[in-house]
């Protein structure tokens, strides 16, 4: 008779009183594919992002006279300080890749149609969420770059009239507009998004991924594959911080406009260079606008339908544009946009 | 019964909760006749609500912190104090922080060092390091030190995850 292991007794321990019984549904062996794990990869991005942010909020001055030199603090006084906030920049860019990696493939897919329709828009405006997130993490660096993105946010709130209202810096003066903008960062957007993803994960659990597998793998053995990627990922993502620390530029010029932002957003960036200021709301508008149109535009099962041809189209123009778009705000010089 | 003794609880608690001394935790406010001067200026701050006693005032910046003279509050709870900014201050934000005698803060109030001040003549005049307040866009150069402790934590936490995944791996 075959003895049982203290571990395997262990795990019964808490798959017991955890109900992780719940975790052996079926779902298809395609699922254990990379490109299937990049939203858990998206959402463990997030979850390093949340677990170093709660550290480097302990020592955050959301004050314009505090802010640049508690980050300075935290990079050259606190222990492990320095690490952690390299790696929270590197788990926001490694958020970006899987992030628009799981919708281009989502989208390439057509894992959108019916009845995936709620579960792709949770998906799109998680994406709209991130988008504000990289915005007010830049800010909060309160160093050059964070300045001319808070002047830039400023300018963006009055763009969106009555939708930007709540952001712009008059809506109250009895807060400093960078400790509003720290809240956004800190409490209100990760609370949207938590609830999003709740949104998303709920549906995925009970709408099933799009594919005609029969459901032979189970959950709980997907899950142990992810965490392992997730795991490698993190191994990655402690060795960039490690190699190429994230740096902080100096105190803040008001006036000047001589930086350029964090990758994810230069795309944003190579459109003001040539539409002006108000391409900071028309282009993020246009990409998340086509997101949520998708499953309103196409809602046919045939794959060559007319409606299909033009979406995938737009979705290649908008995609290629973005990364074209980044690429030229990268190389060339920098520009003023504000009162231009 | 229960009800007698949680009723002298109460009064106790409250009685005694009269008797201690306020405490100074943002008790008072600071107004100043402008919220920003040029270094060589002179900031007028004034003291209204703070509790009676003696109160440090500081001025802290990014990078620097600047010692006012301490300041008596009146029994009306009042201070004045005219205070002239370093030629040598930073341009920048800085707050203006009241310290209780329990190192508490007492009040706290905005202030912003200006590159430049009104000249008396109706001119502007450049203060002294205004040249070295060019916007830059590289980073700073800053002393990124790492103790053989943090080394130990960055190397346990990536053999830990390059394990952990190997072993979710083989278990299938």
């Amino acid at each position: 008779m075959a003895q049982r292991s203290e571990s395997d007794d262990g795990l019964k321990f808490w798959r017991d009183r955890l109900a992780l019984h719940a975790l052996e549904y079926g779902i298809p062996p395609v699922a254990n594919r990379l490109p299937y794990m990049l939203g858990g990869l998206t959402f463990f991005s997030f979850v390093v992002l949340v677990v170093t942010g709660l550290v480097l909020a302990q020592f955050y001055d959301p004050s314009p006279s505090g802010a640049h030199g508690s980050v300075v603090y935290v990079m050259t006084r606190v222990p492990l300080g320095d690490f952690l906030r390299s790696l929270h920049s590197w788990a926001a860019s490694a958020m970006a890749v899987t992030l628009v990696a799981h919708l281009t493939y989502v989208f390439y897919r057509r894992s959108y149609l019916r009845p995936r329709e709620g579960t792709w828009w949770a998906g799109a405006l998680m994406a709209a969420v991130l988008f504000l997130l990289v915005v007010t993490g830049t800010i909060l660096r309160y160093d050059q770059e964070g300045f001319e993105a808070l002047e830039h946010f400023r300018a963006g709130a009055d763009l969106a009239g009555v939708l930007g209202a709540p952001f712009r810096e008059d809506f109250t003066l009895s807060t400093p507009y960078l400790a509003r903008i720290f809240g956004l960062h800190t409490s209100l957007l990760p609370i949207v998004l938590a609830a999003l993803a709740g949104l998303h994960f709920w549906l995925i659990r009970h709408l099933g991924i799009q594919s005609d597998e029969p459901r032979t793998e189970t959950f709980r053995r997907h899950l142990r594959r992810l965490v392992a990627a997730a795991l490698f990922l993190l191994a990655g993502l402690a060795l960039l911080a490690v190699i190429f620390p994230e740096e902080l530029g100096y105190a803040p010029v008001p006036g000047a406009e001589v930086t350029k932002p964090f990758w994810p957003l230069l795309w944003v960036y190579g459109l003001e260079n040539l539409m002006g200021l108000s391409a900071m709301v028309l282009g993020p508008t246009l990409v998340f606008g086509f997101l949520l149109l998708v499953p309103l535009a196409d809602r046919h099962e045939a794959a060559g339908g007319v409606a299909r041809r033009i979406l995938t189209a737009l979705g290649l123009v908008l995609l290629i544009g973005a990364v074209v778009l980044g690429v030229y705000a990268a190389v060339a010089p920098a520009q003023q946009h504000l009162g231009m | 019964m229960l009800t007698k003794i949680a009723s002298a609880i109460l009064s106790t608690f409250l009685a005694a909760r009269a008797a201690a001394p306020a405490t100074a935790h943002e008790e008072g406010r600071l107004v100043l006749t402008r919220a920003a001067v040029a270094p060589g200026d002179t900031l007028e701050i004034q003291g209204l609500e703070f509790a009676p006693g003696e109160y440090r005032l500081r001025l802290r910046g990014a990078f620097t912190t600047f010692d006012l003279p301490a300041v008596t509050a009146s029994s009306q709870g009042t201070f004045r104090l005219a205070w002239v900014v370093p030629v040598e201050s930073q341009p920048g934000a800085y707050r203006l922080v009241a310290v209780a005698p329990d190192g508490d803060r007492a009040a706290t109030t905005d202030v912003t060092i200006t590159e430049t001040r009104a000249d008396p003549a109706g001119g502007t005049a450049h203060a002294t390091h205004a040249a070295q307040r060019e916007p830059r866009s590289e980073a700073m150069p800053l002393e990124r030190t790492r103790k053989p402790a943090e080394w130990a934590v960055i190397v346990l936490v990536i053999a830990v995850s390059l394990g952990g995944g190997v072993l979710l791996l083989r278990r299938g």
